[in-house]
């Protein structure tokens, strides 16, 4: 409120003109008072030099001058202080009805965890620059203030609203950085989730069929709606699907810095919309952590989707090579070590998010183990084998417990035991998930990619960023 | 004899400079008073009503 800036509209009455007028009235009437009272007295001067016979009308003039003087100065001084106190008084009342919506606007947006994520940049505001509905001029902090409580004035004459509750939501937004078009994305709860895992872990792959399990099948279910707010991410997601159809696998990402693919989740349930943001980089980019500088969507997302190609893990590696020298090329196994992505992820969060060394995040952490479907994965972590330590351990009730702790036990036996205790030292929630994103080893026949259990995670991350998308 | 008549004169003309003050002079100023009270007033109101009119204007986009 404290920080405002000179906008391109007319500051409202009662911030800056019903001042200069107040003053400009009493300022303009006691100067013709003044000049009144001269008046007379030059008039008494004439008189008096006129000789006796004018003696009667220098009395009057004389007279004349003093009663302005002392009861035009009287009347002045009374006419002024009524004059204050009702502009004093209808100035109050507005100034408690602004910052009245001013504060229901602020708190709104509290309560409802809104702000400005710009796809582009990655720059987060509080709020974003809206542009002027008839000439598109920037607005960058309409707010109710001095340049209007419900609306302002635009230079160009068109009224805008200053708040959620009259549609300032409706208007364009920008992001104020690098002036990116938000569209109508602004009034919304973002939701942020970054996918991170090395070159060819299958990122994309997951992010498209996780998006379409979504979409497809969740979303009805649950009487969602899932527009896209940005139709270049709806053409990428469908062009993916036609991939998916045909079973080809959709082409390498090769943005360092992502563009986040968003779309809608809306429903009856809630307002204001929620709007989620993945950001799915290459892989490439969790080689060096300078490479992430530029992913500020580490300073406020929700929670973080980790995936791993099991095919990544020296030990397992060295198991599958007679396998993988016949389905290598289909699998295309990750030569990034997955610890290696995580420790790039961690040294980003510690030098350019201030997590500190020791400290544990309490965002949620789904580690999702791709390509499950390959050779006899599915029987080792898969649900199948979860199933069955569940009935070595009688004790184990919860399958979501018993699948954390069965992959666990395989991570140790694969080496991976360090890794396991960064997690747990960084990470407050995580868990663990297995899926496979292709539904199979993509063999070039044409067959229509089945993924399956790729919404499990993303559901959970979703639910525990936001209560209304538990499912 | 000659004090006595002394006294009451005195007394008359300290009585007839009372009355005069209290039945001549005040009402002549209150009658000064209210003609320059609406005189001076009058101005004050229409020089105050002037400048109001002057300066609470409608700013034109």
């Amino acid at each position: 409120m404290n920080q405002e800036k000179i906008q391109p509209a007319i500051k409202s009455y009662f911030f800056g003109k019903g001042y200069r007028d107040l003053g400009g009235t009493i300022r303009d009437s006691w100067l013709s008072n003044w000049e009144t009272a001269k008046e007379f007295g030059s008039k008494f001067a004439d008189y008096c030099s006129q000789g006796e016979w004018y003696y009667f009308l220098a009395a009057w003039a004389g007279f004349a001058a003093f009663s302005v003087v002392l009861f035009g100065t009287i009347f002045f001084v009374a006419i002024s202080a009524v004059h204050i106190a009702i502009l004093g008084t209808f100035f109050l009342l507005v100034y408690l009805s602004f910052t009245l919506i001013w504060g229901i606007d602020k708190l709104y947006r509290v309560r409802k965890k809104i702000f400005t994520a710009c796809p582009v940049c990655h720059h987060k505001s509080e709020l974003p620059v809206y542009r002027c509905r008839k000439c598109g001029t920037a607005h960058t902090n309409l707010i109710p203030n001095s340049y209007g409580i419900i609306k302002r004035t635009c230079n160009c004459g068109e009224k805008l609203p200053t708040s959620f509750l009259n549609g300032r939501a409706k208007l364009e937004g920008a992001c104020p950085k690098c002036s990116k078009s938000l569209g109508n994305g602004t009034g919304t709860t973002p939701i942020c989730i970054p996918i991170i895992g090395g070159p060819s872990v299958g990122k994309t792959c997951y992010l498209m069929a996780a998006a379409n399990g979504l979409i497809e099948d969740i979303a009805p279910k649950k009487s969602w709606e899932t527009p896209f707010l940005d139709p270049r991410n709806e053409d990428m997601y469908n062009r993916a699907l036609q991939d998916f159809n045909k079973g080809i696998v959709p082409a390498k990402t090769t943005e360092l810095t992502p563009t986040a693919f968003n779309f809608f989740i809306k429903s009856k349930k809630w307002s204001p919309d929620k709007l989620l943001y993945f950001y799915d980089a290459a892989g490439e980019a969790f080689q060096d952590s300078s490479e992430l500088l530029t992913h500020r969507f580490y300073g406020y997302l929700h929670g973080y989707l980790f995936i791993i190609d099991p095919f990544s893990i020296p030990e397992l590696l060295n198991e599958y090579e007679e396998n993988l020298k016949i389905h290598g090329s289909e699998i295309r196994p990750s030569d990034m070590m997955l610890e290696d992505a995580f420790d790039t992820m961690l040294i980003n969060l510690e030098k350019n998010h201030k997590i500190k060394r020791d400290e544990r995040i309490d965002k949620p952490c789904a580690v999702v183990i791709n390509k499950i479907d390959a050779f006899d994965l599915e029987d080792r972590i898969g649900h199948k084998a979860v199933k069955d330590h569940m009935i070595k351990h009688p004790d184990l009730k919860d399958f979501k417990e018993a699948e954390n702790q069965l992959i666990q036990k395989q991570f140790k036996s694969w080496g991976l035991g360090n890794f396991l205790r960064m997690l747990e030292q960084k990470f407050k929630t995580y868990r663990f998930y297995t899926c496979s994103a292709l539904g199979g080893i993509p063999d070039g026949s044409g067959k229509k990619f089945q993924p399956y259990r790729v919404e499990e995670p993303l559901l959970w991350l979703l639910g525990k960023a936001n209560k209304d998308l538990r499912v | 004899m000659d004090d006595g008549a002394g006294l009451i004169f005195g007394l008359l003309a300290i009585a007839a400079v009372i009355a005069f003050i209290v039945f001549v002079i005040v009402p002549l100023l209150i009658i000064f008073m209210g003609v320059g009270a609406l005189c001076g007033g009058g101005y004050a109101v229409y020089n105050y009503a002037s400048a109001f009119r002057q300066n609470v204007r409608p700013e034109r986009v």
